[in-house]
């Protein structure tokens, strides 16, 4: 059996394993009443603002076949809330925390960044591709120029490295992912949720009381192989990919199309277990083919 | 750890027109508050999200669910059979909460029924009065049950049995002991007429929300209700900070 080297070393932070939490999946008491939070490579927090937001009104919640529907809205107790609450508690854990973070503006964005960068937050994923916000999110996301802005400025303020979080709801991802490698992101993470809706036949209406949601779950996974791997033929950075991971084999197939690290997200919904069952999965499944690295797991890519 | 485990299906049987009560074998003891419930994991490969379904009655390695079959979900779940398993998680959220001495008031509306029963039992066995005040649209369940543990009154929307209107209008038509606290669950326009009708009689009131849940542990933040703290309006987890809430603070 080959002995296994799950570490990585992702845009300069050294983790253990390549596996984190998907932002908005993982809340770190509740996660950890069913899992050791220090077995994971690294957590990504749920989105944070400067100040607390609301978020939808609910149902925020609808399935589909082999996924689900969110409008959470980005609902988070503001910075200072989760200063002392979140990372107060995380600090306890042999983890790195990246902070997924969120705003309605440029200005929102570096205001939440200044308020983390002296705190013990190892890295940023700057969240500009939220489909369930009315403004800000999603709006920087699908637009080049404004992608660039705002990772521009956000570099800018942040004290620490910062990951890009892109969309799929746009022509072409790898167009968004050239403009923020250009404005000195760090790393870039993909896949955000697909914009989708259900209708209930019953009342006649959508079945989110916001309308449209976002659509994760292991339908998606395709769609984010088929991104990770243009986006890593499209430019140098560090990717972080994600969409519909459940199990090891499917983290190593983000793996080879080209991502350098990969998050857990509707997996852990459907499965509390389900980060630290990846790192296990992908354990075993590297000791079974012979893979003694993750360089060695993405370099047997054939295309 | 929390954890999620196989249950062995004991029994899974129609006890009303789309209700099935359904007896669960754990391999050890389910250690359930009432008012507490399961995630049940369909594992269909394409239902993913937990099924939340309160828990009727617990005892030692047993679990009772009593669900109506709705949707896909609870469809999927009426089809398992005895012999077969199913994946459940440890019992969630924080359920009701008993006085020390008095009479509990039990209030419940269709699907609503199953978790005061657990409440039932345990309020009795505290050496509390119990009295059950339980609607239906038409059929009844659970009335034997509810008959052993106190007290049984009974609306039901078309008349066929007991009081001929909604479960609220026949506590009206009693007296209730000062001393009462009063634990419900059903659906909202029923709650949301209860709390009413415990403001003005000056009753104590914990209710049981339901809500659309993704994750149903407390990590999505998909489930919120609302309360109103004194003034002060709060989101709350319906799966993580609930289910049950105080009566007087939720905003309906």
């Amino acid at each position: 059996m080959t002995k296994v080297d799950l570490s990585v070393n992702f845009a300069g932070l050294h983790m253990k394993n390549p596996v984190t939490t998907a932002s908005g999946t993982f809340a770190p008491r509740e996660s950890g009443e069913f899992y050791d939070i220090s077995r994971l490579g690294a957590v990504i927090t749920k989105g944070v603002a400067a100040q607390p937001w609301q978020g939808n009104p609910t149902p925020r919640i609808a399935e589909t076949y082999g996924g689900m529907l969110n409008a959470v809205g980005l609902q988070n107790p503001g910075a200072a809330e989760y200063i002392k609450k979140d990372l107060a508690y995380l600090a306890d854990f042999d983890v790195p925390v990246i902070a997924n973070l969120a705003g309605h503006s440029i200005d929102e964005y570096c205001a939440v960044t200044g308020m983390l960068n002296d705190t013990s937050v190892a890295m940023y994923e700057l969240n500009i591709s939220c489909p369930n916000v009315k403004q800000g999110g999603i709006g920087f996301g699908t637009d080049p120029k404004m992608a660039a802005e705002v990772t521009a400025a956000v570099k800018k303020a942040a004290k620490k490295p910062v990951i890009v979080k892109l969309t799929p709801n746009v022509t072409d991802i790898t167009a968004i992912a050239k403009a923020v490698e250009d404005a000195g992101a760090d790393a870039v993470s993909l896949i955000n949720t697909l914009l989708g809706m259900r209708i209930d036949l019953r009342t006649k209406r959508s079945l989110l009381a916001n309308g449209t949601g976002g659509f994760s779950g292991p339908a998606i996974k395709p769609v984010a192989i088929r991104m990770v791997y243009q986006v890593r033929r499209a430019i140098k950075l560090p990717i972080l990919g994600l969409g519909g991971i459940m199990t090891g084999e499917d983290a190593a197939e983000f793996l080879m199309a080209g991502a350098d690290a990969i998050a857990v997200g509707t997996g852990a919904l459907v499965n509390p277990t389900a980060p630290v069952d990846v790192v296990e999965g992908l354990r075993a499944f590297m000791e079974r083919e012979g893979y003694e690295s993750i360089a060695a797991l993405k370099a047997a890519f054939q295309g | 750890m929390k954890k999620v485990s196989v249950a062995s299906i004991k029994e899974n049987v129609l006890i009303a027109p789309d209700i099935y009560r359904m007896e669960l074998e754990l391999t050890e003891d389910a250690n359930a508050i009432p008012g507490q419930f399961v995630n049940v994991y369909l594992d269909d490969g394409a239902h993913l999200l937990p099924r939340p379904i309160s828990i009727c009655r617990a005892f030692d390695n047993r679990l009772t669910l009593v669900y109506r079959a709705v949707g896909v979900g609870t469809g999927i779940m009426s089809r398992l059979t005895e012999g077969g398993t199913i994946r459940a998680s440890d019992p969630l959220g924080n359920g009701f909460t008993l006085p020390e001495s008095g009479t509990v008031l039990l209030v419940g509306g269709g699907v609503g029924v199953p978790p005061l029963l657990g409440a039932g039992i345990a309020a009795k066995a505290k050496g509390l009065d119990v009295i059950a005040a339980l609607g239906y649209r038409s059929e009844l369940f659970l009335k034997d049950e509810f008959q052993q543990v106190g007290e049984l009154l009974i609306a039901t929307d078309d008349g066929s049995a007991g009081y001929h209107g909604t479960v609220v209008d026949l506590l009206k038509k009693i007296d209730i002991p000062a001393d009462t606290a009063v634990i419900s669950c059903g659906p909202k326009p029923m709650l949301k007429a209860l709390a009413a009708y415990c403001k003005e009689a000056g009753l104590p009131l914990q209710v049981s929300l339901e809500e659309r849940m993704g994750c149903g542990f407390g990590a999505c933040v998909g489930c919120v209700c609302r309360l109103d703290q004194g003034g002060v309006i709060v989101q709350k987890r319906v799966c993580k900070d609930g289910p049950v809430f105080d009566g007087s603070e939720v905003i309906f």
